[in-house]
């Protein structure tokens, strides 16, 4: 039998303790990946020398991979990792007792970073040639026609599908609770585990994930109706 | 006061401009007519330095460079004397007409954005389009995006105004404004150097016609010496063509 008074009692509990860690793990990931990917399309964008094998090989990595399956390596693998290194060059840093959120977002960061990237170097190329050409027949340099007509136009067409990798971010951090932290998923699971209330705690996380993954598609809708206003109707 | 002696473009192996000398007076309307392949539109771009020329030289005004030996600072400078209206517009679609307009009078060149509006809008006044200021490219037709390029060439002032098939990209029934317009503007006195197939244009507004083939000039005078008396045998076969279409084109309209 389904126990409702758990669900509800268990739905508080995830809400107030478990979905500000999520929403955290999600803002900090984006406010950090976001420059950086962008940064990062545009010198692959470019083909600036240096970076763009480098960066391809790395990209091919981290988006090949299952988000879990690299929580899962790289949480396994850092501590231990960079605890050696440490040793070696003298940080003085204990690498077991950082905040597992902090190693959450680092990961979540560089498969945000490799995905993200693609999208902003594509959506570079999107942009028509000619827009440099007409701003040049104006008399603007090529880094004022990128500042005012082309990156402008780039970052618009990118919304929806920024969205829609911000919001499977956002779902795909359900799994950072096999690193232990405690968010949506996490505090979920511990609640159940008193009495074996897994399938009610199962229906919270459901139910919770489908409205803030609503509430994303809609905020996302209307960023691109807004910015785009110059578009086609 | 444009000169164009001895350029030479080559995209690769391929010869496209094999040594074209122009001259241009204030005031000026030249057509350049010839196949598709002779050269024109490279020859358009050359001068605006959309595409870099690989030998030769060009006077406008009192500037004057060797394509070869031409730096940065001196392709920016020089750039400014000209205006250039693309066959497919080319509008920024970001920007609203009068923004497209504006955009480089204030980026481009400083000019305090109060003082941009004005001459902005006097110029989307000029060519007719009052009542768009504020539409997006998106918004506007063939047409109308074609007569917003021309009055975002023409604001700045330019020595020389490019025209690369303003109307090829148009259909039939919006020719005709656009073709209005730049015929008002040659008879302000702008210096227009035009691309086009348009004859009946090249025949009324232009007092000199160039005819290019493969590379080079192959003949140039008066509308009234390239239309009526025509010397050269690739110039007769061409304007047999052409006139041909042109007839067919204008009766379907």
């Amino acid at each position: 039998m389904f126990d409702g008074k758990f669900a509800l009692e268990a739905m508080g509990q995830i809400i107030t303790k478990g979905l500000p860690v999520s929403a955290l793990i999600v803002a900090a990931t984006v406010l950090i990946s976001m420059p950086l990917a962008f940064l990062l399309g545009l010198l692959r964008f470019k083909r600036v020398k240096g970076i763009t094998q480098v960066s391809t090989v790395l990209i091919s990595f981290f988006r090949g991979v299952p988000l879990v399956i690299l929580i899962f390596i790289l949480y396994s693998a850092m501590p231990d990792v960079l605890t050696k290194l440490g040793k070696l060059y003298g940080w003085g840093i204990d690498f077991y007792n950082i905040n597992r959120i902090a190693y959450a977002v680092f990961i979540c960061c560089l498969f945000t970073v490799a995905i993200m990237s693609e999208i902003f170097r594509s959506a570079l190329a999107a942009v028509h040639a000619n827009q440099l050409e007409a701003a040049h027949s104006v008399g603007l340099s090529t880094v004022e026609a990128y500042v005012h007509i082309i990156i402008p136009q780039a970052l618009v067409s990118a919304i929806p599908n920024l969205g829609n990798n911000i919001i499977n971010l956002f779902k795909g951090t359900a799994l950072v609770f096999y690193m232990g932290v405690a968010d949506i998923m996490g505090v979920a699971k511990s609640a159940a585990g008193i009495n074996y209330n897994y399938l009610e705690a199962y229906v919270d996380v459901f139910l919770v994930y489908v409205v803030i993954c609503f509430v994303m598609q809609k905020l996302f809708e209307h960023l691109e109706r807004r910015l785009g206003v110059y578009n086609a109707r | 006061m444009i000169e164009i002696r001895n350029v030479k473009k080559a995209f690769g192996d391929h010869v496209i401009l094999k040594g074209v000398d122009v001259t241009v007076q204030k005031g000026d309307v030249v057509v350049i007519l010839g196949p598709s392949g002779s050269g024109k539109t490279t020859l358009l771009r050359c001068i605006n330095f959309l595409e870099k020329a690989d030998e030769g030289q060009m006077t406008i005004g009192d500037m004057s460079v060797d394509f070869k030996t031409v730096k940065k600072k001196e392709i920016r400078a020089i750039r400014e004397k000209s205006g250039f209206v693309f066959q497919n517009y080319c509008l920024f679609n970001n920007k609203t007409a009068l923004e497209n307009v504006m955009i480089g009078l204030t980026v481009g060149r400083k000019v305090p954005k109060e003082q941009a509006r004005e001459t902005a809008m006097k110029m989307l006044d000029r060519v007719g389009l009052s009542e768009r200021y504020d539409f997006y490219p998106s918004q506007l037709s063939g047409g109308q995006q074609q007569r917003v390029g021309i009055a975002r060439a023409i604001a700045l002032n330019p020595d020389v105004v490019l025209f690369d098939e303003p109307t090829s990209a148009l259909d039939p029934e919006l020719i005709g404004e656009v073709l209005e317009v730049m015929r008002e503007l040659a008879e302000d006195g702008i210096t227009m150097i035009v691309v086009t197939h348009e004859m009946s244009f090249a025949r009324d507004v232009a007092n000199h016609v160039i005819f290019m083939d493969g590379g080079v000039i192959a003949e140039e005078g008066t509308p009234e010496d390239i239309f009526d008396h025509p010397k050269n045998e690739r110039t007769k076969q061409f304007l047999k063509r052409i006139l041909r279409e042109d007839e067919e084109r204008h009766q379907q309209a």
